[in-house]
């Protein structure tokens, strides 16, 4: 059992974290970045998904991801922009703790796992709201930009995990 | 490769990601005929079905939200949006048949479609 201390120090962590991934997906939506094909980004509150996922556990990454998406989609978006973030979120999530509990890829492989179930889960949530078949038209646009993006959120992600080690600095709270 | 530990894992993982991609790519994409009608739907429901010659520009209003469409010149673009990332406004033009821009926060979209084919039915992907 976890003593009362190391639970609030937990949800703290978490709560900063969450508070991290709310600020990036902030500055994502205030200043996009135009790569000339609509609707891309980097996605980086995923970065910090990644680094709770390595630091705190598949469930906190699950938990900080959930809220951020309810947060954000509460202070920036509407009912329908809510729906597209949580099939995104949820499949990306579910796939990425899938692939760690394998321990068989690396920080960069569940990124790109994570980036590029993230599009396919928002584009099977556009199809069902919008009943347009016509819409898979994106799919190879967002499997490859999926995987772009994830790649470089696995570099950035990677050398995070390595320096926050490497600073003795610890997310992890005993148990 | 080796700083950012890649496994094996990792790179078959990769390779079927960019395969899929490619394929996907190949069977989605083919030389689309120039489309003859303007479909738009919002909310669902179709609210615009006119030919794409017919040049307008109308004002898209739902319980979620403004759009601008402007048909001009046999293709359509939105012009103006209250949307939040702005992804249909930088959509810009498209003139083929399949084709479409969507406003996802406004559940709005905005196809062409060609002579005999009825809003929302399609036998298969074109384009």
């Amino acid at each position: 059992m976890q003593s009362p201390t190391n639970r609030s120090a937990r949800l703290s962590v978490c709560a900063v974290l969450t508070a991290l991934a709310l600020i990036f997906s902030y500055i994502e939506f205030l200043i996009p970045l135009n790569l000339g094909i609509p609707g891309v980004k980097l996605g980086l509150a995923n970065l910090v998904v990644i680094v709770a996922l390595y630091s705190n556990g598949a469930l906190a990454a699950f938990a900080i991801n959930f809220v951020r998406i309810l947060l954000s989609a509460l202070l920036f978006g509407n009912m329908f922009s809510a729906i597209y973030a949580l099939c995104g979120g949820i499949l990306s999530m579910l796939f990425m703790m899938l692939l760690y509990k394998t321990k068989k890829f690396s920080v960069v492989g569940i990124s790109m796992a994570g980036g590029v179930m993230h599009n396919i889960g928002q584009l099977i949530a556009a199809y069902f709201i919008m009943d347009q078949l016509s819409i898979f038209y994106y799919l190879p646009v967002l499997l490859l930009t999926g995987l772009a993006a994830g790649i470089v959120n696995g570099v950035l992600a990677t050398l995070i995990i390595k320096k926050v080690k490497l600073s003795g600095i610890s997310f992890r709270v005993k148990k | 490769m080796k700083r950012f530990g890649i496994t094996k894992a990792d790179i078959i993982l990769f390779v079927c990601i960019v395969l899929l991609g490619i394929a996907s790519l190949f069977m989605l994409i083919k030389t689309p005929d120039s489309g003859s009608r303007v479909v738009i739907t919002s909310d669902g429901k179709v609210v615009y079905d006119e030919l794409l010659s017919s040049d307008t520009c109308l004002d898209i209003e739902s319980k979620n939200g403004f759009n601008k469409v402007l048909v001009e010149g046999r293709r359509v673009c939105v012009t103006e949006a209250d949307c939040s990332g702005k992804v249909c406004v930088s959509s810009g033009w498209i003139s083929k048949e399949g084709q479409i821009i969507v406003c996802a926060p406004h559940n709005l979209v905005v196809s062409i479609e060609g002579e005999n084919k009825t809003g929302g039915e399609h036998d298969a992907i074109s384009y």
